[in-house]
């Protein structure tokens, strides 16, 4: 299974690499030395241990929001809360570390804590509206991250807000709530490790664990999960809330990890980024490492060019883009489901709506 | 008649990249304006075979010969200027397109640029015409019935003037209703003077059909004769391979206790074809009580309710004596429920998952799986690995996916797994519909065994010799009612059965 | 024998790798020696906001246009990803630039971390002011801007426009003031408008509110709008997107308004015309001026490295934009007007009062004596 994976893994890879040569090979012959930009490129990232580390550093958040989405990929549910979950999560984790009280150890673990509980929400409320009322947790989690967004600027601006400073940005991040950083000279900090942990235990409760051998029952299959008569919608609800939970507890990291204090205006993204790393690793946790290594490496590529040459960051933003096409392509190509949501048609004809109408008849 | 052969294939072999030998030098005629029926079980290489005829796959050797000529056939658009033209069994139309969009796809008359709508619409209504095939060329492919989509799937093949149309098992998503009329047309495309082959595995369809027979086993020629030469049995010992076991009949045999009783149920249904209107039935321990009726009586709300997916609207079920009001099918399984699916990859299994999943799936929280959370894989495999054995599944490995399988195969891993629970009781819904005699036979006489170990087993099938080899006693449905209650006796016969079910006559 | 293991194969590695680093640190030595002066503009965000990021970038071509081939400028946008910000200052600090600047409060959190590391780069904050009561920061030089100078020609014009009937009486008879918060910062802009207000028509009434947010255009609008309605005929805003709301008012009721710290009527009007129709002008903060005034007197080596500086009207730094809508509307006898107050300033003969280091009473009693 692995190894088939990991086989398509690296043709999206392969492609990838493609189309970054693409855009990129015209741009760098638009400059005086083309070379040293496609040098910069592909073996700058290595040079310098703290580009290695911004790779690893990028990656962490990546890993952890698409473990998160591909937890409830696996079980069916095209959430993107992520987004908002990562948003609210690592607001929640900020508001915990400065308004409670807390002894210095506890404050990075209960607002890490804290931060995923609450940021959850995001990813749990549209998983109980689609297990409860049948609504498509595509839209509702889409139109729930900006709610999110709303109400965190608004805790931003009524509770956190430092008066002091010339921008919208709470107090600053207690230096002994930070985690702490493993590598001198890079800011690789201890949610690497967590992240990596996560991974690893993503994969041992999909593939070796009851509740994730049914998850992926009901993703695969529902009719079938019926059939043998699975709790679906606890189960529905059940791989929401464990991804809203990762999802959240990465943005609680990101922000004990990398910044200074929360200054989030707008939804930072990294949701996305999640979404696409999921794709690339096929759902698979284990790959979900090297894929989020391999995004962040393209892109920490990109920032270095931009940095140094006279790229526009848009040509940097279009490799982006382009990134996103190719696995967005594969995945609605690989995926019955999306296509359908795609083309809001509604699920094949026949059999699985004539259960449904059956089942409709429990009144 | 002493025709020149149409088609003959001369010592075609055919060996897979992983050495899997799927033709073994197979040669036989195929004479022009007959119906040619090719028999065989799944995996016997009959769709290998025609893949070659059609040229999407090459032989390895030998060659086929048109009109008495080697010819090489290296694509189906060579295959189409040949004027051989093929009907698969999974239909390769766009949903989203119209009927004679569909049809003219891939050779459009244009005007100009663009796609001539008018002359399209022309074409599709003289072909239908003139095979008298109903379409309507306007409709959208994905709002038609199966029958007819493989009506327009049939179309399209004739709209590239062929001489020889090849039809992969066309019956096994048809009503026998639908088959009745198929069948008709083929015989008219016949009369018109075209070549039909078709690939079958149900001996009635090839003796109702077809005037001569090929029978393939295990990639090899196993037989080839005109129909009015040999007989069903003589054919069945080719398909298996072996004689034939004496027929499984059943029928008459002394009831047990009333396991499963439907009193006064009705059931209101959004989709009519789904309502119940009033059932009473009693499925005794020990016993195989058949359900007949034509497609669309009542027979998927029946199941519905008897699997806890629904409940009905007024009346009761009892099991073992227990009412079953507000059970959902986990509470059912735990009492004893089993169930074979009408459709295996709809809800029996899942394709993306594996073999050892697909076996498990259900069974998985038992001690003997599961350890705390988590799972025990190396059990499980082992224990799919020793169903694979049992139920001769023919598969890559326990770890391939499901839809690695063909419908058979499937379809006994998916009996593996139910009957692994020693069900008391069986529903077993078109068990065998479209899969091999020689699989279909096994599935028989598990079903016969666990009712003979004392299990209550409720047969529901369109297919009318399973139902009259297999059942004790036979209920009819027609209109979500039950219109006959009949013992299955000696002389019980289709034709017998035939007028309750399309609800000409009513004994209950 | 030459036994090459896979551990001295990496040794060797990494020999290699420290080597060409060195190297590169060398390289990076003898660029500051001599030859042309480096210079880069981090831009936090992108460029094309028509404001403060595009105005750091026009300093830097100041700077080239005036000094040519003896400096090198660079400008790089590091996007809005914040978590790119510190790794891009930690890259530029290793390139031997002569200045590294960049502008707008968030900056200094990041500089706080990364000018410790490099104490031999010199760095500049424009608008924003490192934390230097704490101690450090030898090598960071903050330029912040006298608002409150700027705001006092603003409230002249508002004040001007509304006396010599520019703006007639049907359409309010009180200036208006939205800020943002209140807050010190906010309220350097307050005195000075009504300082400046004041002066020429000491009765004159203004309108105040705060939003208590900086990102709410809505409630920004709304409080707009109740000022409009009860007699603002023009207001001024001070509150980010906030007052954005503002602009959207003016637009909706047909009457005017005055930007902030950049150019609004520029930044509005191709995207919609009809509200950079209703600013009446903007006082702006001259990024650029100050950009290209801190490498002049980086050259002199007259810059005060380590410390924070206020420039105001007499840098040029900040003022009125007159090119606009201003130059139509206001008459000459009120353009003058707000000449003479500038020159006044600068000489020193008129004193604006900063919000900073003032008393709440006083405040309240400035604030009090223009309540409408």
């Amino acid at each position: 299974m692995i190894r088939s994976a990991f086989a398509s893994f690296v043709i999206t890879a392969v492609l990838l690499v493609l189309v970054v040569g693409i855009v990129l090979v015209p741009i760098a012959l638009s400059l005086p030395d083309p070379l040293a930009v496609l040098d910069t490129f592909v073996f700058g990232p290595f040079r310098n241990p703290r580009h290695t580390g911004n790779i690893v550093e990028m990656a962490t958040p990546a890993m952890m929001c698409g473990l998160a989405v591909a937890v409830m990929f696996r079980a069916g549910m095209f959430n993107l809360g992520v987004e908002g979950a990562f948003f609210l999560g690592g607001l929640a984790t900020v508001a915990t570390v400065l308004l409670v009280p807390l002894p210095a150890f506890a404050m990075a673990p209960v607002g890490i804590l804290v931060g995923a509980v609450v940021g959850s929400s995001v990813c749990a409320v549209p998983g109980y509206l689609r297990a409860r009322y049948e609504a498509s947790e595509l839209v509702s989690s889409l139109m729930l991250n900006f709610a999110a967004l709303f109400i965190g600027l608004f805790v931003v601006n009524y509770f956190l807000r430092d008066p002091a400073a010339g921008a919208m940005v709470s107090f600053r991040i207690p230096a002994e709530a930070k985690l702490p950083k493993l590598i001198a000279g890079t800011r690789i900090h201890l949610g690497t490790l967590v992240a990596l942990a996560a991974c690893g235990l993503g994969a041992v409760y999909l593939f070796m664990s009851r509740a994730g051998f049914e998850a992926r029952i009901v993703g695969s299959n529902p009719s079938f999960a019926a059939h043998l008569g699975l709790p679906i919608r606890s189960i529905l609800l059940r791989s929401q809330v464990i991804g809203g939970l990762i999802a959240a507890g990465a943005g609680g990291i990101e922000m004990l990890g990398l910044y200074q204090r929360f200054s989030w205006q707008s939804l930072p993204g990294n949701g996305w980024t999640g979404v696409v790393v999921a794709i690339l690793a096929r759902d698979n946790p284990i790959l979900l490492i090297p894929a989020a290594l391999f995004l962040s490496y393209l892109q920490v590529g990109g920032d270095l060019i931009a940095r140094n040459f006279d790229v526009p960051s848009e040509a940097v933003g279009l490799i982006q883009a382009l990134v996103l096409v190719v696995v967005t392509a594969q995945a609605i190509m690989r995926n019955p489901r999306l296509i359908r949501l795609v083309t809001g048609k509604k699920p094949a004809a026949g059999q699985a709506q004539d259960t449904k109408a059956v089942e409709g008849s429990v009144a | 008649m002493t025709d020149r052969p149409l088609i003959a294939f001369a010592g075609i072999s055919k060996t897979y990249g992983n050495g899997t030998l799927a033709l073994d030098d197979v040669s036989f005629a195929i004479r022009p304006g007959v119906i040619h029926a090719v028999c065989g079980e799944n995996g016997a290489g009959k769709s290998t075979l025609m893949k070659i005829l059609f040229g999407l796959e090459q032989p390895t050797s030998g060659s086929i010969l048109l009109d008495g000529e080697a010819v090489a056939i290296p694509s189906p658009r060579i295959a189409a200027e040949k004027g051989i033209g093929m009907v698969h069994q999974h239909f390769s139309l766009v949903p989203s397109l119209s009927v004679s969009e569909n049809i003219v796809l891939g050779q459009e008359p244009r005007r100009g640029a663009f796609l001539d709508r008018v002359a399209a619409r022309r074409r599709v209504e003289e072909l239908s015409r003139r095979y008298n095939l109903a379409v309507d060329p306007d409709a959208t492919v994905r709002t038609l019935s199966v029958a007819a989509q493989q009506k327009v799937e049939i179309l399209k093949a004739l709209s590239r003037d062929v001489r020889v149309l090849i039809l992969d098992e066309p019956t096994a998503v048809l009503t026998p209703p639908e088959t009745d009329e198929l069948f008709d047309r083929l015989r008219d495309m016949r009369a018109a003077g075209l070549t039909i082959l078709f690939i079958s595995h149900k001996l009635r369809e090839v003796r109702a059909l077809a005037s001569h027979v090929t029978v393939l086993r295990a990639g090899k020629l196993a037989g080839d004769a005109p129909l009015a030469a040999i007989d069903d049995e003589a054919i069945a010992r080719l398909v298996m391979g072996q004689a034939a076991g004496p027929a499984l009949k059943r029928g008459g045999r002394v009831s047990g206790t009333p396991r499963v009783v439907v009193s006064g149920v009705h059931l209101k249904a959004r989709d009519a074809n789904d309502r119940l209107e009033g059932i009473d039935l009693t499925v005794h321990a020990g016993e195989i009580l058949g359900v007949a009726g034509v497609d669309g009586s009542g027979q998927r709300g029946l199941v519905s309710l008897l699997t806890g997916r629904a409940q009905p609207t007024t009346g009761a079920i009892t099991y073992e004596g227990k009412p079953t009001a507000g059970l959902g099918t986990a509470a059912l399984r735990r009492l004893g429920l089993a169930h074979l699916p009408a459709d295996r990859f709809q809800d029996g299994g899942s394709k993306r998952m594996t073999l050892v999943e697909n076996a498990i799936a259900g069974a998985h929280r038992l001690a003997a799986f599961s350890t705390g959370p988590f799972l025990k894989r190396r059990a499980m495999e082992t224990r799919t690995e020793e169903m694979i054995v049992h139920y001769k599944v023919r598969c890559p490995g326990p770890n391939a996916p499901l839809s690695a399988l063909s419908g058979g195969n499937a379809q006994k891993l998916i009996a593996a797994r139910e009957f692994a629970t020693e069900p008391h009781f069986m529903i077993a819904d078109q068990p065998t519909r479209g899969i091999d005699v020689a699989a279909a036979a096994f599935l028989h006489e598990r079903l016969a065994e666990l009712a003979a170990k004392g299990g209550a087993v409720l047969l529901i099938t369109a297919d009318l010799d399973e139902l009259l080899t297999l059942s004790d006693r036979i209920v009819i449905l027609y209109a979500g009612r039950i219109v006959a209650r009949l013992e299955n006796e000696p002389g019980l016969t289709p034709e017998r059965l035939g007028p309750y079910m399309l609800g000409l006559e009513s004994a209950a | 024998m030459a036994h090459i293991t896979r551990r001295s194969l990496s040794a060797l590695l990494l020999a290699s790798v420290a080597t060409a680093t060195l190297g590169l640190a060398a390289s990076t030595g003898a660029a500051l020696a001599d030859g042309p002066k480096k210079v880069v503009f981090l831009v936090n965000g992108n460029l094309g906001d028509k404001s403060f990021f595009d105005l750091g970038a026009a300093g830097m071509k100041q700077i080239k246009a005036k000094y040519g081939d003896a400096v090198e400028t660079k400008v790089i946008e590091m996007g809005t990803d914040q978590t790119k910000w510190l790794p891009t200052f930690e890259d530029v600090s290793e390139q031997g630039f002569d200045l590294i600047l960049s502008s707008t409060f968030e900056i200094a959190d990041i500089l706080s971390e990364v000018a410790p590391n490099h104490p031999d780069q010199t760095y500049v904050l424009v608008d924003g002011v490192m934390p230097y009561d704490k101690g450090g920061y030898e090598n960071v030089y903050s330029v912040v801007f006298k608002q409150n100078e700027g705001s006092y020609l603003a409230g002249i014009l508002a004040a001007g426009l509304l006396k010599d009937g520019t703006i007639p009486a049907d359409q309010g008879t009180s200036i208006g003031f939205l800020g943002g918060m209140d807050i010190p910062v906010i309220n350097d802009f307050l005195t000075g408008y009504v300082e400046g207000a004041k002066s020429v028509n000491p009765d004159i009434k203004v309108a105040i509110s705060y939003a208590g947010s900086f990102n709410d255009a809505a409630k920004g609008k709304e409080l707009a709008l109740a000022q409009y309605r009860t007699g603002t005929a023009i207001g001024f805003n001070v509150a980010g997107l906030t007052g954005l709301g503002q602009l959207a008012a003016a637009k909706d009721v047909g009457k005017w308004a005055l930007g902030v710290n950049s150019d609004q009527e520029a930044i509005f009007r191709e995207s919609d015309p009809a509200m950079a129709a209703k600013v009446a002008t903007s006082m702006v903060k001259n990024i650029d001026v100050s950009i290209l005034r801190t490498y002049d007197l980086f050259l002199e080596g007259k810059l005060p490295v380590g410390k924070v500086e206020a420039i105001g009207l007499a840098e040029n730094a900040v003022g009125l934009v007159e090119t606009g809508n201003m130059k139509t509307l206001a008459s000459d006898d009120l353009k003058k007007q707000i000449e003479t107050a500038r020159a006044g300033i600068i000489d020193g003969s008129i004193k604006v009062t900063s919000a900073f280091g003032l008393e709440t009473d006083k405040l309240n009693a400035l604030r009090d004596s223009v309540r409408p």
